[in-house]
């Protein structure tokens, strides 16, 4: 009983590495959604629920919402309610030191949240302020400021002009802050201030604006504005007592969309894939699904390897007249002790793998646990492990106890072979031609549709039916592969010529070798492949979203203005663009700007050079040239503000009210509600061919493009304010947010906007998605290696005499050494490039049937290919370590000793 | 049975310019302590060139032992070993594994053809190892001359015993080495084979000079040769010349009947005849029975 206990110690280790992989997946895919969350919601800090205003029904309306029209006030009163975060802020002018030599800044006032525990940046020094003339700040602006703990800064809101009606507020600077997802970064640092202090500084404003005292005195925090309101729930609410908190808000709220962290996440993230599938839930499920593949076929093939040696001890049991049922309950029982025992050795080894990971701060690696991370892969493993035990006692308890008894290759029924040779046709077959349906299915489907899932869960499967063709067929074409590449390694000598003849002669055995290999190799590639599709795809979806990585605008740009900004660290191009200010209106008419009523949409309309597409900003209009006498609208704009954009088509005429765009905003602005005097801007109505396209500039998806051609017929030379800029992906951000802070303060810029900071997010979540690659990549290796290594060592016991009389007419030790590790490298390679077509293959239908509606081209992931083939190389060369050590260390006469 | 007992004979003789091959005091102990097997006691023997040597003996008795040791495929416990002019028992494993390749030639009981290849591959193996390009006149010369020229396509599995191990002889013979060692080539095949093999062999020595060193069970085989060992307990207890079939029975049957003497006493081995030193190029004779 111990013996056979330990020649199925293989088979252990090849569930323990298939449980260990299961949950690895699982863990590395709490750590991917757990991060895609934290990354996409960081303005949320620790709370759970948000509630939003609903952007177009509220907007343009009669008043700006406040705290308390919206019902935003009520909420920290609600019941179950712990600490609430409104988003309000007000931009302000900052400067500590004597009135003589005093440093001035400008930075973001926001709120502090009720209870001071849920703010999306992190204290790093003192303490959060507890009251009225209290403040922490950003670390970064306190070291321009020169201050830290203790001091005293002074602070007005930022405005223009020296009106000195306004008193500056002094506060004590009581903590320190850092901004790690870099919300504030770009308006200069944020400046936490108790809610009295955000409620003096909007009064400052209203002073501004020349509002009388009483008004002024009459303004507290309910009459504050914020399109958000962040919140957390008391501790140990059960989930049952939160909806009812949730429902209470919900009564309480006008206009607004109360969701929690994850919901407004996944939310977002079904946004870029064009309102489809979450793809960050999607890659997780699929890895879980393949990686429960792999661990099936990893068990089944480890099996077949046993079949041939537990054939001979169950033949024997059959033999000494044991039945077929006793057999086979001894086999089941077995299979069932084995199982449990090493899944739940190689969860326990995932766990402490991830564990040690984040224990090593390997950047964004966190521990999760989860119910489905132990229970799943302990299951699953267990389940396939009596599965294919059972199946290899089929096999052996199929045919009489003596045929048993010899050696497997002898055995195999013709039957057998047609059935399989018909089976894996069979699958290849529906396999591929269900692939081809559901990519189809996928490219014709409209975005929104309710059926986004179906052509991933029609490819999952198909893929899978593919792929057990192809490992069942191994037997046909590996042998036909591999004869390809001996050709070529007999060429270097002696050691490749056996090992090319070595292949030659088992191909039975070299194809399920391979097969193990392929299992591993393919999944890689399918993972790389899909993983750079789907990100060419969103990259796509991205350069839609934030067509212009930074922007200063209303600059004051001299002759050498650009070539100084180019030089800059981290810019790679820059570029001065005109703009107007354009009003239309929701009916699609010229609006008529006196009539307060016609609600007429603001918006930029940029003149873009041709030169500046595929520069500047992205290739996203679907054209390198814009044409004269046509207007590049959003696709989006109608979408996202139904009330009050018209609704485009391609070859719709628009009319809109043209004011050239200049630095000073105040006397840009040309609507009625300011009050503004627009008699005395110049403008034009135009009426131009509507163009839609994919694009967005700047924060706002509403702006519009025109050509020069198209500018120069307005009349009206808006005169070039804005620099476009293009910004290294691999620049370090912060400093690169802090160049380009000084730089809009030297060009006297009104505005800084830049949304490669958004981009530098899905970096982030792409770049961990990377790393649970790489842990899949050496989980796989191992496998690889483990497989090509037992194989040899079979073959080097087998051919033990074959080697002993090769050592004794003259093969060196180290040509046999070389021998087995050609044999090896070439097992590899075979499986290497197989796995690669076939993964490659599976990446692309995977991420065009993930990715719905939208054009996914096939990407190749050339660096992950190489580094495939040199892994496999360099496994199959530690594979033929230790059975060429074992082949040379025995001496030739020992095997070469004839029996007399 | 601590310890090999002492020699008692006087060492071998000088070296000649006709000796192939030799074996000074060589010992070779399999294990140590009360488990120990002395497979050679201090053998000495010499190896005249161009000369068929045929050693006989009883199973175990160290035939296979003493052709491992002097073909530098086995270590020696003590003594030494010259080849051609080499003491090769001063060798690494890669020197004896070139000096096998390239000077000794290898025919085995079993044949041991390696499966994979064709009987043309197989027979260039020792230069395929080499990485040097075959002589194809001899290739061809040697086919002929062993019949197997129509045979040279096919692999292993698809000849006769008889005809796979005229490829074997044709692999010992393809580079020209200096000794052949054949251990029981023809312990493996009837006796219509065994007897083809055997000619051939003696042409070989007789056409082309060839040393072959053969160990055999079969006394009509030693007759082939010109000189015939017997073996026992790892002692060289007789040493003939020209050997005759009955000449090498009536030999090997005294050693069986000494060895069941001695197993049923359970003492250690006395040799029938005393071995003596054997200098090249005359072989002495001590056997008392000679013809
Ligand atoms: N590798 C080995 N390990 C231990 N004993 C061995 C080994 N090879 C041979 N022997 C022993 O050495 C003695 C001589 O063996 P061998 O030379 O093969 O005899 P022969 O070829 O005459 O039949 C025998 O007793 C044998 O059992
Ligand atoms: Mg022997």
């Amino acid at each position: 009983m111990k013996r056979s206990r330990r020649t199925l110690i293989p088979a252990g280790i090849a569930i323990a590495i298939a449980s260990l992989f299961i949950s690895a997946t699982l863990l590395l895919g709490n750590v991917l959604d757990s991060q895609a969350v934290k990354n996409f919601t960081s303005q949320y800090g620790n709370a759970e629920y948000s509630a939003k205003l609903d952007n177009d029904s509220a907007s343009y309306t009669s008043d700006s919402p406040t705290l308390a029209t919206t019902g935003f006030a009520k909420i920290p009163s609600v019941d179950g309610v712990s600490d609430v975060r409104y988003s309000t802020v007000e931009s302000l002018s900052i400067s500590a030191g004597s009135s003589t030599s005093s440093t001035n800044q400008y930075a973001m006032g926001i709120e502090l949240s009720t209870k001071a525990g849920i703010m999306p940046i992190d204290l790093t020094d003192g303490s959060w302020p507890s009251k009225a003339g209290e403040t922490a700040l950003d670390s970064d602006l306190a070291q321009k400021l020169g201050v830290s703990i203790g001091d005293t800064v002074t602070f007005t809101t930022d405005y223009t002009g020296d009106d000195a009606t306004l008193t500056p507020i002094t506060a004590h600077v009581t903590g320190l802050t850092d901004d790690p997802h870099e919300l504030y970064s770009l308006s200069g640092g944020s400046v936490t201030l108790t809610s009295d202090d955000m409620v003096e500084l909007a009064r400052q404003n209203l002073r501004l604006e020349s509002s009388s005292a009483s008004d002024i005195a009459k303004f507290t925090h309910d009459d504050m504005n914020a399109d958000t309101v962040y919140f957390s729930l008391d501790q140990g609410l059960s989930d049952s007592q939160k909806n009812t908190v949730i429902d209470q808000i919900r009564s309480q709220v006008k206009d607004a969309k109360v969701m929690s962290r994850a919901d407004d996440a996944n939310e977002y993230m079904r946004s870029l894939n064009g309102g489809g599938v979450n793809p960050v839930t999607a890659v997780i499920l699929v890895f879980a699904v393949l990686a429960m593949f792999v661990a099936a076929l990893v068990i089944a093939n480890t099996f077949r390897v046993l079949v041939t040696q537990r054939r001979r001890t169950l033949a024997l049991l059959r033999t000494i007249g044991a039945s077929k049922g006793q057999v086979h309950r001894s086999v089941l029982a077995e299979g069932v002790v084995l199982g449990l025992e090493y899944s739940i050795a190689g969860t326990a080894l995932a766990y402490i793998i991830v564990a040690i990971l984040s224990a090593a701060k390997v950047q964004g690696i966190e521990l999760i646990p989860s119910v489905a991370s132990i229970l799943v892969p302990i299951v699953f493993a267990t389940v396939i492990t009596v599965l294919a035990s059972s199946g290899a006692a089929q096999l052996a308890t199929s045919v009489t106890p003596m045929e048993a008894l010899r050696p497997i290759d002898a055995t195999e029924k013709a039957g057998i072979k047609a059935a399989r040779a018909v089976f894996s046709v069979l699958f290849l077959g529906i396999g591929l031609v269900l692939c081809f349906r559901a990519m189809s299915m996928a490219a014709n489907m409209s975005t929104d549709s309710q059926n986004y899932a179906v052509p991933l869960f029609i490819a999952v499967p198909a893929c899978i039916l593919v792929f057990i063709g192809l490992i069942m067929s191994t037997q046909a074409w590996v042998p036909w592969l591999l004869s390809g590449l001996g050709h070529l390694v007999s060429l270097t000598g002696a050691s490749g010529i056996i090992a090319a003849a070595n292949i030659r002669k088992n191909p039975r055995r070299i194809a399920a070798t391979s097969g193990a290999l392929l299992i591993g190799i393919t999944l890689v590639a399918t993972v790389a492949t899909g993983a750079s599709c789907a990100m060419a795809a969103v990259n796509h979806e991205l350069d839609s979203h934030y067509s212009v990585d930074a922007s200063i605008d209303g600059a004051t740009i001299g002759s050498d203005t650009i070539d100084r900004v180019k030089a800059t660290d981290g810019i790679t191009d820059a570029m001065s663009i005109g703009s107007y200010s354009v009003a239309m209106s929701s009916q699609g008419t010229a609006p008529d700007l006196s009539d307060v009523n016609s609600t007429p949409a603001q918006t930029s309309m940029y003149v873009i050079p041709d030169s500046a597409i595929g520069t500047v900003v992205a290739d996203t209009f679907g054209t390198h040239h814009l044409e004269d006498g046509v207007v590049y609208v959003p696709s989006q704009l109608h979408a996202d503000a139904p009330n009050t954009t018209p609704n485009l088509a391609n070859g719709d005429k628009l009319s809109m009210v043209v004011t050239p765009s200049k630095d000073d905003m105040n006397t840009l602005v040309c609507g009625p509600y300011d009050g503004i005097d627009t008699s005395q801007t110049p403008q034009t109505t135009v009426t131009l061919t509507v163009q839609t396209g994919t694009f967005a500039i700047g924060d706002d998806t509403h702006s519009l493009a025109i050509s020069e051609g198209t500018a120069r017929s307005l009349g009206i030379d808006p005169g070039r304010h804005d620099i476009w800029l293009k910004v290294d992906k691999n620049a370090d951000t912060s400093k690169l947010i802090d160049d380009l802070g000084k730089m809009a303060t030297d060009l006297n810029a009104t505005n800084l906007s830049g949304s490669f900071i958004y981009r530098k997010m899905f970096d982030m979540v792409i770049d961990i998605a990377m790393k649970v690659m790489l842990a899949l990549l050496s989980v796989a290796v191992i496998i690889a290696l483990v497989g090509v290594a037992n194989t040899l060592s079979l073959s080097v016991i087998e051919r033990q005499r074959e080697s002993a009389t090769l050592r004794a007419i003259g093969m060196t030790s180290g040509q046999l050494r070389a021998s087995l590790a050609w044999e090896s490298v070439l097992i590899s390679l075979g499986a290497g490039l197989a796995g690669l077509v076939a993964g490659g293959f599976f990446g692309w239908v995977g991420a065009v049937t993930l990715l719905t509606g939208a054009t996914v081209p096939f990407a190749p992931n050339w660096p992950v290919y190489i580094g495939i083939v040199l892994l496999s190389l360099v496994a199959a060369l530690l594979a033929s370590v230790l059975p060429a050590r074992r082949a040379t260390k025995v001496p030739p006469v020992t095997a070469l000793a004839d029996a007399d | 049975m601590t310890a090999a007992p002492n020699a008692t004979m006087p060492m071998a003789g000088m070296v000649t310019a006709g000796t192939a091959i030799q074996a000074i005091d060589v010992v070779k102990d399999y294990g140590t302590g009360d488990s120990a097997v002395h497979a050679l006691r201090h053998v000495n023997v010499a190896f005249e060139r161009g000369k068929f040597t045929a050693i006989m003996g009883p199973s175990g008795s160290g035939k296979s032992t003493l052709m491992h040791v002097l073909s530098g495929l086995d270590s020696v416990t003590s003594g030494h070993v010259m080849f051609n002019g080499y003491d090769i028992t001063t060798f690494n494993d890669k020197q004896l594994t070139l000096m096998r390749r390239d000077y000794v030639g290898f025919i085995f009981q079993s044949f041991n053809l390696l499966p994979m290849f064709t009987a043309e591959q197989n027979i260039v193996m020792p230069l395929t190892l080499a990485g040097k390009k075959p002589d194809k006149q001899w290739l061809h010369r040697l086919a002929a001359d062993l019949g197997i020229e129509d045979r040279l396509d096919h692999r292993p599995s698809e000849l006769s015993g008889g005809q796979q191990q005229r490829v074997a002889i044709a692999r010992a013979l393809i580079t020209h080495p200096h000794v052949v060692f054949a251990d029981e080539p023809t312990g493996a095949l009837d006796s219509v084979s065994s007897t083809e093999v055997l000619s051939m062999l003696r042409r070989l020595v007789d056409e082309t000079s060839q040393t072959v060193i053969m160990v055999t069970h079969d006394a009509a085989a030693a007759a082939y040769a010109d000189r015939a060992l017997v073996f026992s307990d790892g002692r060289i207890v007789a040493d003939v010349n020209h050997p005759t079939e009955e000449r090498m029975s009536e030999l090997v049957m005294e050693q069986r009947h000494s060895a069941a003497k001695l197993a049923a006493a359970g003492a250690p081995a006395a040799p029938v005849a005393p071995a003596a030193p054997v200098t090249a190029p005359t072989p002495v004779q001590n056997d008392p029975a000679r013809r």
